[in-house]
């Protein structure tokens, strides 16, 4: 047990570090780092160019474009993608999707859509909540009759994130009426271009329409498009919710909007001193730096253990539960240091990062509530705690 | 970077758990027999060099020795002797007289007590209250030292004083010598802490540990015990969460056993961060205690021990809540582990000292520029 990086992985983190920042446009960096709104073409460019450079698809199997790093490296090009303020990869496609497919998905729908799911030539969302059916998602109803060439689906879902953006999306539909909610469960794939899909943006307090329902109505979907068996779809949904670990707990993020905190807190002047010379802010800062480091720890040894550890392994979901709680907190700061200036909602033309503040504050609620909110994160815990 | 334990840590954390787990009943045996069973099963030459007799092993083993302390929730003093003590041994130059030093605490026949700690210095200010004198023969010592560790079982104390010069130096002690009285006090954790007055005290002009840097050596002596008690809070973390898991699988009320209740669940999840969280960050320290950058050993110290503070506060009190009235009852097992994981959160810093020190480190004012 050694937490120093050897100098190769050194070595590694400034190579990934150095691509980043040459080859991802500044103008879109800056974009991230303001906390500026994201045209569907900033996802696009910044996705293509970390599929070229290895780094979208790292984790999956080497054959569909994954790489053979170590856990240590998919770790730290995790984190480099955060703190470079560089977007994500599109996690609907390369978390989402792209996982459950290289798993379960037949030889013809490998062939079909992994390479263009790496690439974002297909732009995938996940048609999983419901407006009854959040957290109780095993009680969804959206339907799917089976007629001779597959089936015709009837149903509305929720919180569809990046819907208004997509090719196809990856639903959950309910097959078997008589069956336990969890058995009467399908994964489909279904062409966002189809006959009877209609969209309608939600807009969020922060201004900005990230979800929308999706309304569908007598889709027809043929059968090839299934995946894997009939009836199966919650075991492919839960593996598709435990399956991607690394970076979950948004290290990078939180590391790189303190760093942002502390700059700001230099520049920020308070009764003829910078809010940076008042120890008070700076022991409020080193409070959060503390729990973050030790969850950058409970982090590699989730993600990077090769031994396994059983006990960490149930507390996996409680990465998710601190991690948002932590990068929530730091919004939180970098909300204390905008001041009054937070009041003032940015217009096309707004330079200044105070305004977006308070819409990066508002928008970061979300993460105590998506992919299985911290309340359901600990009844998963507390049922390996207490294996019932 | 890895994060596993190699073969042989496992090898060690397996025969630790298995000697020293709650199970094994070692409440009762003497504090005597289990040291004579450290010794030989090595534990006690864990971080000394091998050509000194030592198994050349490192923070990380201490680390994992340490949590198995605290989960059994023994006392027993192999923090002041082997780590702290055992540490200024090590780096004072070797001679016969340090080699016999760190042979008896290998064989178990002689245990150390380090007596640094002065008035003024309760916080781990450096202070220069203790005066040695020094003649052709002796050092005769003059000084009032406070927290001293387990002086009940201490052969010797190693004292850090000031000679005429001024300058730091580090005597070895019998503690038997003359002119010198202890004055034990009972810790809430059950542990003997003393105020040691040194009056006159002769000792060989040999017994001084030849250290380059005292200074340097007591702070790195300190970091390692800062590492070493954080471990120990893990493992009485790690048993208090298994006596609440068990407590609320057992206990039935409503008809039903307590365990199905969803906020007592949900409370439960919360000890579990808390306590990993500290594991983390015990393993950040050990880890930076074992090589690396002095100034990130420093911030790895300091964030470590806030954070086994916070966790210990919150993993205690969440523990006798979920245990009811019985939480506070002195018969029940819960009070050893709940307060000696309030004191742990008291000493070697409170939140306070290692937040202030991280909020004024260098590289924390270098990294807003």
């Amino acid at each position: 047990m050694d937490l120093r990086y050897t100098s190769d992985e050194q070595r590694f983190r400034e190579e990934v570090r150095a691509n980043l920042e040459s080859e991802v446009p500044r103008a879109l960096r800056e974009k991230v780092r303001k906390g500026a709104p994201l045209e569907k073409e900033d996802f696009v460019i910044a996705h293509r160019i970390l599929n070229r450079l290895g780094y979208a698809v790292p984790h999956w199997p080497v054959q569909w474009g994954g790489r053979d790093w170590t856990p240590v490296q998919r770790s730290i090009v995790a984190e480099e993608i955060q703190r470079a303020c560089v977007p994500a990869p599109l996690s609907a496609n390369v978390s989402m999707i792209g996982p459950v497919l290289a798993a379960f998905g037949s030889p013809a729908q490998k062939e079909r859509f992994l390479p263009r799911i790496a690439s974002l030539d297909d732009w995938w969302c996940q048609g999983f909540s419901e407006p009854n059916s959040g957290s109780d998602l095993a009680s969804l109803k959206m339907s799917a009759r089976r007629t001779d060439d597959g089936y015709v689906i009837n149903g509305q879902k929720i919180w569809t994130t990046y819907a208004q953006h997509a090719d196809w999306i990856f639903a959950l539909v309910r097959t078997d009426l008589q069956a336990k909610p969890q058995r009467g469960i399908s994964f489909v794939l279904i062409d966002m271009r189809s006959q009877g899909i209609t969209l309608r943006p939600i807009e969020l307090i922060d201004g900005d329409c990230e979800v929308n329902e999706v309304f569908f109505e007598d889709v027809e979907v043929p059968l090839e498009n299934l995946v894997g068996a009939e009836n199966h779809g919650w075991d492919y949904a839960k593996y598709l919710l435990t399956h991607e670990r690394t970076g979950i707990a948004g290290i990078g993020v939180a590391k790189e909007m303190l760093e942002r905190v502390k700059a700001y807190a230099r520049t920020t002047i308070h009764g003829g001193t910078s809010l940076w010379s008042d120890e008070n802010f700076r022991l409020t800062v080193a409070e959060v730096e503390v729990e973050l480091s030790a969850l950058e720890v409970t982090q590699l040894r989730v993600g990077t253990s090769t031994r396994g550890d059983a006990a960490i392994d149930s507390a996996a979901s409680l990465l998710k539960v601190k991690g948002s709680e932590i990068q929530q907190r730091a919004t939180e700061l970098l909300l204390e240091v905008a001041g009054p200036d937070a009041w003032l909602r940015p217009t096309e033309s707004t330079e200044d990062w105070q305004a977006y503040s308070t819409g990066l504050y508002l928008n970061w609620r979300k993460l105590s509530i998506y992919g299985g909110s911290n309340e359901i994160q600990k009844n998963i815990v507390a049922k390996s705690v207490f294996g019932d | 970077m890895n994060v596993d334990y190699t073969d042989e840590q496992v090898m060690l954390k397996e025969s630790l758990d298995r000697r020293l787990s709650p199970a094994a009943g070692l409440q009762t045996t003497s504090q005597a027999e289990r040291w004579k069973d450290y010794a030989e099963a090595g534990y006690l030459a864990i971080p000394f060099a091998e050509e000194r007799g030592g198994l050349g092993a490192g923070p990380v083993e201490t680390m994992i020795l340490q949590e198995a302390l605290g989960k059994g929730a023994l006392s027993d003093p192999y923090l002041s002797s082997v780590v702290v003590c055992g540490s200024l041994l090590q780096a004072a130059l070797a001679d016969d007289m340090v080699d016999g030093w760190i042979a008896a605490i290998v064989e178990g026949t002689a245990k150390f007590s380090l007596a640094q700690m002065e008035p003024g210095g309760q916080y781990g200010e450096y202070t220069r209250g203790t005066l040695a004198k020094a003649d052709k023969v002796n050092w005769t010592i003059n000084g009032r030292k406070l927290f001293v560790e387990d002086t009940e079982t201490a052969n010797y104390f190693i004292v850090s004083a000031a000679n005429d010069a001024g300058q730091d130096v580090l005597l070895v002690v019998d503690s038997a010598s003359e002119g010198i009285s202890v004055n034990p006090s009972t810790g809430w954790d059950g542990r003997s802490v003393a105020v040691v007055e040194f009056k006159d005290v002769c000792v060989p002009i040999d017994n001084r540990l030849d250290v380059e840097d005292v200074c340097g050596a007591l702070i790195g002596a300190r970091d390692l015990a800062i590492a070493a008690i954080c471990a120990e809070a893990v493992g009485l973390m790690s048993g208090v969460f298994d006596l609440t898991v068990e407590y609320l699988k057992t206990r039935r009320q409503f008809k039903t056993s307590l365990s199905g209740f969803q906020a007592l669940r949900h409370k439960v999840c919360d000890m579990l961060m808390a306590l990993e969280l500290a594991r983390s960050a015990a393993m950040a320290a050990a880890s930076a205690c074992a090589g690396g950058e002095e100034s990130e050993r420093r911030i790895a110290i300091a964030r470590a021990k806030v954070q086994i503070n916070r966790s210990s506060r919150f993993v205690a009190q969440a523990a006798i809540q979920l245990h009811g009235g019985i939480g506070l009852a002195e018969e029940y097992q819960l009070g050893i582990y709940a307060r000696r994981l309030t004191v742990i959160g008291q000493i070697y810093g409170n939140d306070q000292v290692h937040l202030r020190a991280l909020a004024n480190s260098e590289t924390n004012t270098r990294a807003a520029q």
